[in-house]
């Protein structure tokens, strides 16, 4: 404090009224009002508000400054109302300047002199608003508040760094966006032109508002250092007793940012900033929801619900507010940060780590070049492991992904279609029947919900969602080893090479060369679904409390499930090995049981389709019994699969052999994992398990994130204490460890970056599948067939769905659309009497009995029959090549077989009684009797299908069979089904128009609405807590 | 496993002391490696992979034939003989195939050990049937009957199959004959074929109009072979299909009297039976060899006596890609039998003048069969109906004679017939007389037969006109 006063105490200095708020500030009161009392400014007048304190605030008030000068309210006015009401005070309007003043805030003694000093003594014409350097009232090397400016979107923003403390950084006067209202000097001038604070705002968040304001009307904003206030913030403490704000901090700011928008912008830079602030509170909300930050994202819509509910007021007090302006918004930017403020802080960081980096240096000078290196890579690596993690992984990342930049969608591998708009997952996730394979009852996943909602978020782009969801796969899956491996290792150096290794690991990248959208999300739960088993298992308290962890592992296990249904085979194995080598058994196996119980809640319409057919939609058909891909966790071809993959388990053998007592518990089940990982695998290659449990890709993930958790654990136990051990084995098998993992990770990411994705552009769709998806308009599907290898069809075929036995000859088969897998049938198995109805007519086709297989596909709707040349069996091909209306089309690298006995999935055939004898009919001998028909083909709509019959008819519907389709007719008729082929469905019909409706749709939507409250519910529950 | 500190918080290990040497488990470590790799390996061998259950049993039957069988002016007439051996109906569809657009499918019901006969439209060089059957096994063949100035009778099991090459070798195009190829393509998809001609001495023949020739869905066509190879005794032909699917057969038309019919075979082989018997004994085997080698082979005539090289074919060669024929002279029931050497493959037929101003062809038989339903080859009354049955074993075989009643014709006792090793015989005319138009089943129970019928029929006491089909080999069930 060197300036000199230029205001000199006599009786032509101008009057300064404080204006005292007080509410149930009786802790401190004292305080502030002895430092009012210290002040050495001579024409000093106070007034005290109290806001219905209810702790003898009041009465510290009226005897420190007697009643005449304390306000009374028997309610809180908040800091606008109080300002109001003293200044309802006649004489006190006549002050020069006004000093808001907060209860909790001590004022040095010569700070209402600087503050004056300033408004008047600094060379500055128009003074409006003058703020003092703010300090913590308990410790005054702390600095609280330096004056503050904003982002663009009115986010006040200031320059300390949290903990920051006063060297005299900040000891000049400077101009300033605004200044807090704790200790803020307005010039009577200043307030009368601007009007006072907007009481529509709370105390902590008007300041930005009136300084913009008094900005806006040609008065200039200051922060003196030479004025200094210790300030207790006792609201933000927590310490009033009865704290009004019922909402977050975030919430009020988010208030008064929008308000000050639209009251201080002009209205050209409200035209492009209000746009830009909407776009960005969309994806502000969309990241709380999806990070569970409930609380955070309903603060935030109710910010924005409150400004368009209170916009009039706004609007008034913007006319107020421009009819003064005097300055144009440019001259304001320079006190405004741009709306990245955060990106200085991530360089300032950076800039921290250079410093650290340049200092190792400095005392590494004398070392040479090669040692300067390595120590400085040690020291960074170690030092910021998941920074430098990040860094080289956004790299690998954005040149292994740079095929995913371009704006068309993707194909190939095993990706499903997405629908053309988000509304079709909520539509299929809706709908009382199965829209895709062969219909049924059977629901959708749950999983359409987030896949819509994330579609919807992604500016409606379901094309970029599907991007997204594989593109964040491998990622996300690293960050949940890391954070397992964090929590069970405590480690964040071990967790990350763990997390590095696992999301490099071949089955990582093969899932992502193919398009697993489940398996990707099972690659993220698992970890988290293992580590959470842990500590179920594990005798200690549970976070968060009984239920609230239970509520967590359900809702992650439903995750799982929702998008692969095996993850909760995986979970089982977990469990298991819990009970058996686990030790709080009896509450282990209680959470877990409630967990599945809780689990089986959230997929409660879900669940009918998971257990349908013998629980085929748990398993996979998808394995390989080679013994090295099975090593190395790879079910496939793609990048990162080669050999060198087998890092991983090389790396967790010999992690294992470095794991350290205190991780050892872990580190055996973790190895109990990866052998029954391993084993289910191959079991379920070879044929050994029934299907439900025959899940290769699921087991083999399950032994891929035990083998990360082994490498973690044993690097976590090294770098815990090697460094104190005399040289040994152990240091030879760390050395091998970083040799193999360093290797490994190296070579995988040079593969994943070179190495080209089974999915991309429409290339990676084989050209022969043109002849099917040019072929003719109208709904048809596509059957894929091929030898019983365990592998996937060619794009865009999926996985099989089941298989027609004959031995050595036996095939594998599935059944898509038009277009190939759809995304709406993530997790939905192709199970129920039209499944079985196709396996039985391909057993048909495969024994060569028939030669009219086309006949006995025609009621499946089935246009065409795609096979790999070299996939399928070449007596299987021989049948297949001797069937009289399964007609070769002339392509390479396919075999496709065009059906020319085919019916649309939905037609209105000829009335025959021929006809209606065959529909009639459950015998293929009868059904391969079917003739050729060119039918007139329904269309699909919402709800069923429509369409005209031009004569009396079969209106033949390729959906299972269920007594609630209906055929509406144009007279207002309804003609109740019978079932046809043996298992889809038949109406007769008269001629006119047509609609085929399904009546039990009410089921499902209510199904639909409890399913999307228990979500919320269990989201709610399991919620990140905010700080209010 | 057991490991105290197993059972420890995961928080409270978390916090534990630093971590101590774990004396052992780096041998723990070996051991895991170990049981996975030796269990992994140990499993793979000892176990394997489980072997996928069989299919259960069929539950439908069907199948289609493809009968080629061509036409002339509008007098002409085509007749459909089904024959069903079963024990129950058989459902079968006929569709007429033409230059034109499908005829509309006609359902006939084969009855059980009973012969049907359709007659399917016959107008055009191209006209073909197409019979789908459903519910069981039916065997079908054709026979045609010139009208319209040309006078004969052609007969000819229809195709069972369709095949990516097919093979015929039974034109000649010299004077006063007239050779025709005739091709179907029942399908819903286009079919696109080269034909390449063989003649005796000249390079095969590749003419545009008979290269990547489009057949559009549910058309049958006829090339007149003159138009490309006239004046040469023998004209073989090679289809070779590069989209879609056909079925081939032959027509040769003789102007002063005579009509063949034979069918493709859709494979060359090494071996070919061609029986024959009651016509005038003057034959012609029509040998066409495909491949680019020269194919040496010889033919063995088979009859009632011991065999004996056929036409002095003990040594030949024939040059490759190339047709020829090659006279052979035999009386009463006979088999050539022609085989190649070495890796030689050919497509033969064997043409046969009947006893009046006709002629039979057949295609013969690449494999002898224990079970032949032959079908009629007459076109009316009267009729003088033969079936050639042929034993190329050594051993005699005794087979069994069992008539599938048409209609009107009489029930016939059952009959057996044992046939000597090596040599021909046929079904007692006796047993024919009162089948008109009845299919005959020959089952052999002790080895493999051939069978073929070769009739005569019309004019005076039924020798106008000449026909020979072979039998149709029932599939084992």
């Amino acid at each position: 404090m060197t300036g000199s006063s230029t205001v000199t105490p006599s009786e032509h200095a101008p009057s300064v009224l404080v204006v005292l708020v007080v509410r149930d500030a009786a802790r401190w009161l004292r305080g502030c009002l002895s430092a009012l009392g210290g002040q050495t400014y001579p024409r000093m007048g106070v007034i005290a508000v109290d806001n219905a304190s209810s702790d003898g605030s009041r009465d510290i008030l009226e005897r420190a400054l007697g009643e005449r000068r304390v306000v009374a309210s028997d309610r809180d006015h908040g800091l606008a109302g109080s300002v109001r009401a003293a200044l309802e005070i006649p004489a006190a309007r006549e002050a020069d300047y006004l000093l808001v003043l907060h209860d909790d805030t001590a004022l040095d003694p010569d700070a209402v002199t600087r503050l004056v000093e300033a408004a008047i003594g600094m060379r500055v014409e128009n003074v409006g608003v003058v703020g003092p350097k703010v300090v913590d009232w308990d410790e005054p090397r702390l600095l609280r508040d330096v004056g503050r400016s904003a982002d663009r979107f009115a986010h006040p923003y200031t320059p300390l760094q949290p903990g920051e403390i006063d060297q005299g950084q900040f000891d000049r006067v400077i101009e300033v966006l605004c200044v807090p209202t704790c200790a803020m000097l307005i010039s009577r001038e200043a307030w009368q032109r601007t009007g006072l604070f907007d009481e529509r705002l709370d105390t902590r968040h008007e300041d930005l508002d009136f300084c913009w304001r008094a900005r806006l009307a040609g008065f200039h904003v200051l922060m003196t250092p030479l004025a200094r206030a210790r300030h207790r913030d006792a609201s933000a403490a927590g310490e009033r007793p009865a704290e009004r704000y019922r909402r977050t901090e975030r919430y009020y700011e988010e208030r008064a940012a929008i308000v000050a928008m639209l009251k201080n912008y002009a209205l050209s830079s409200l035209m492009w900033l209000l746009p830009l602030a909407i776009v960005l509170g969309i994806f502000r909300l969309a990241y709380l929801v999806l990070t569970r930050r409930f609380e955070g994202a309903l603060d935030l819509l109710a910010a924005w619900g409150w400004n368009i509910v209170h916009l009039p007021g706004t609007i008034a007090r913007r006319v107020r507010a421009q009819s003064v302006r005097k300055v144009p918004d440019r001259q304001l930017r320079r006190f405004m940060e741009s709306a990245g403020v955060r990106l200085p802080r991530w360089f300032t960081a950076a800039g921290q780590i250079f410093e650290e980096q340049r200092e190792i240096e400095e005392q590494d000078e004398d070392a040479s070049a090669g040692r300067r290196l390595r120590d400085r890579t040690v020291s960074l690596v170690g030092s910021h492991p998941v920074v430098v993690a990040s860094f080289v992984g956004a790299l690998v990342v954005g040149v292994a992904m740079r095929g995913f930049l371009g704006p068309e969608p993707l194909h190939g591998g095993a990706l499903p279609l997405f629908p053309g708009s988000w509304k079709g997952f909520f539509n299929e996730l809706a709908s009382g029947y199965r829209t895709t394979g062969l219909g049924g009852p059977l629901a959708a996943s749950p999983a359409l919900g987030a896949m819509g909602a994330l579609s919807w978020v992604t500016f409606a782009s379901t094309a970029l969602a599907q991007k997204l969801l594989l593109a964040g796969g491998p990622i996300l899956a690293s960050i949940m080893l890391y954070r397992a491996l964090a929590r069970l290792a405590g480690s964040p150096g071990a967790a990350v090479l763990g997390a590095v290794s696992y999301g490099l690991s071949a089955m990582v990248l093969w899932g992502f060369s193919e398009g697993r959208i489940g398996l990707m999300v099972a690659l993220c739960v698992l970890p988290t679904l293992l580590e959470r088993l842990e500590v179920a298992f594990s005798p200690g308290d549970l976070p968060d409390g009984r239920w609230r962890f239970i509520a967590g592992v359900a809702v992650t296990l439903a995750v799982g499930m929702a998008f692969m249904p095996g993850v909760a085979l995986a979970t089982a194995v977990l469990v298991v090995v819990q009970i058996l080598f686990g030790s709080s058994r009896v509450r282990g196996l209680g959470i877990a049981a409630a967990a599945f119980a809780a689990a089986a809640v959230l997929l409660f319409p879900f669940v009918p389709t998971l257990v349908a057919g013998d629980a085929v939609g748990l398993g996979s058909r998808i394995g390989t019994t080679d013994l090295g891909a099975l090593g190395r966790l790879a079910l496939g071809g793609g990048p990162g699969t080669w050999s060198i993959a087998a890092f991983l388990p090389i790396a967790a053998v010999l992690a294992f052999s470095l794991v350290g007592r205190e991780h050892r518990g872990v580190a055996n089940r973790a190895v109990l994992t990866v052998i029954a990982g391993l084993a289910l695998a191959w079991s379920s290659s070879a044929g050994y398990l029934p299907v439900w449990a025959a899940n290769a890709p699921i087991y083999l993930a399950l032994a891929a994130v035990g083998e990360a958790l082994i490498v973690g654990l044993g690097l976590s136990s090294v770098l815990s204490g090697l460094g104190r051990e005399s040289f040994g084995l152990r240091q030879i098998g760390t050395a091998l460890l970083a040799i193999v993992l360093g290797g490994g990770i190296v070579l995988q990411s040079a593969g994943a970056m070179v190495g080209g994705w089974a999915v991309g552009g429409p290339a990676a769709l084989p050209p022969a599948w043109a002849v099917v998806s040019s072929s003719a308009k109208g709904d048809f599907r596509v059957l894929w067939v091929g030898g019983d290898s365990g592998a996937p069809f060619v794009a865009p075929g999926g996985d099989p769905e089941g298989v027609a036995p004959n031995g050595t000859s036996t095939l594998r088969f599935g059944l898509t659309g038009r277009a190939g897998i759809s995304g709406v049938d993530m997790g939905r198995a192709l199970t129920g009497p039209g499944e079985r109805y196709l396996e039985r007519a391909l057993e048909e086709i495969v024994s060569g009995s028939t030669t009219h297989g086309g006949a006995l596909l025609a009621p499946l709707g089935v246009r065409f029959v795609v096979a790999e040349r070299d996939d399928l069996p070449a007596d299987v091909a021989a049948t297949f090549g001797a069937q009289v209306d399964l007609d070769r089309e002339g392509t390479s690298g396919l075999l496709i077989y065009r059906n020319a006995a085919t019916l649309p999935p939905a037609a209105v055939l000829p009335a025959d009684e021929e006809v209606a004898r065959i529909a009639g009919s459950a015998e293929l001998g009868a059904i391969e009797q079917l003739p050729s028909f060119r039918p007139s083909a329904l269309s699909a709509a919402p709800g069923g299908w429509v369409g005209e019959a031009s004569a009396p008819g079969l209106v033949v519907v390729s959906t299972e069979f269920d007594p609630e389709w209906r055929l509406e007719i144009a007279n207002g008729g309804s003609v109740r089904p019978s079932e046809a082929f043996g298992w889809s469905t038949d109406f007769g019909s008269p001629a006119g128009a047509l609609r085929v409706r399904y009546a039990g749709q009410w089921v499902r939507t209510m199904e639909t609405i409890v399913l999307g409250l228990l979500w919320l519910a269990a989201l709610w529950v399991t919620r990140k807590p905010v700080a209010r | 496993m057991g490991h105290p500190e197993a059972g420890g918080a995961v928080r409270s290990e978390r916090h534990a002391a630093p971590a101590t040497r774990g004396r052992g488990q780096g041998l723990l470590a070996l051991a895991v490696l170990l049981v996975v790799v030796g269990g992994g390996f140990a499993f793979q061998r000892g176990v394997g992979v489980a072997t996928p259950p069989q299919a259960v049993a069929a539950t439908s039957s069907s199948g289609a034939w493809f009968c080629p069988h061509g036409g002339g002016p509008k007098e002409w007439k085509a007749t459909l003989f089904l024959a069903n051996p079963g024990e129950a109906p058989v459902s079968a569809r006929v569709t007429s195939i033409s230059a034109r657009k499908p005829g509309n499918p006609r359902d006939v019901t084969v009855p059980p050990q009973a012969t049907v006969s359709v007659s399917v439209p016959a107008k055009g060089r191209e006209a073909s049937t197409f019979v789908e059957y459903f519910d069981g096994w039916v065997a079908a063949s054709w026979v045609t009957q010139g009208g319209g100035g040309e006078i004969g009778v052609g007969a000819e099991p229809c195709a069972s199959a369709t095949a990516p090459t097919w093979y015929v070798s039974d034109g000649t195009t010299e004077q006063g004959e007239d050779a025709y190829l005739v091709v179907m393509n029942p399908f819903a998809v286009d079919a696109v074929f080269d034909v390449v001609l063989f003649t005796p001495k000249r390079a095969p023949i590749r003419n545009s109009a008979l290269t990547d020739h489009v057949l559009r869905p549910g058309k049958s066509v006829a090339f007149r072979l003159n138009a490309f190879a006239e004046g040469d005794p023998a004209v073989g032909a090679e289809v070779e299909v590069s989209l879609g699917r056909v079925a081939v057969s032959s027509t040769g038309i003789t102007r002063d009297g005579g009509i063949r019919d034979v069918i493709g075979s859709t494979q060359a082989g090494p071996q070919a039976y061609l029986p024959v018997g009651g016509g005038a004994g003057q034959s012609t085997i029509d040998l066409m060899v495909p491949g680019e080698d020269q194919v040496d082979f010889g033919a063995t005539l088979l009859s009632g006596g011991a065999p004996v090289p056929a036409g002095g074919l003990t040594e030949a060669s024939q040059n490759p890609t190339s047709a020829r024929p090659y006279p052979v002279t035999f009386s009463g029931l006979s088999s050539v039998d022609v085989v190649a050497q070495a890796d030689g493959v050919f497509a033969a037929t064997l043409r046969s003048a009947g006893f009046g101003n006709d002629s039979g062809a057949t295609g013969g038989a690449a494999e002898p069969a224990s079970d032949w339903v032959v079908l009629p080859a007459i076109a009316g009354e009267p009729a003088r109906p033969r079936i050639v049955l042929v034993n190329p074993g050594n051993a005699s075989l005794t087979v069994t004679i069992h008539a599938l009643l048409f209609e009107g014709d009489t029930p016939t006792a059952d009959a057996t017939l044992t046939i000597p090793g090596g040599s021909v015989g046929q079904v007692p005319p006796v047993f024919l007389e009162g089948l008109h138009g009845s299919a005959v089943e020959i089952r052999s129970s002790d080895g493999d037969i051939l069978a073929l019928a070769a009739s005569t029929s019309l004019g005076v006491k039924g020798l106008s006109t000449y026909a020979l089909a072979m039998g149709v080999a029932v599939p084992n069930p």
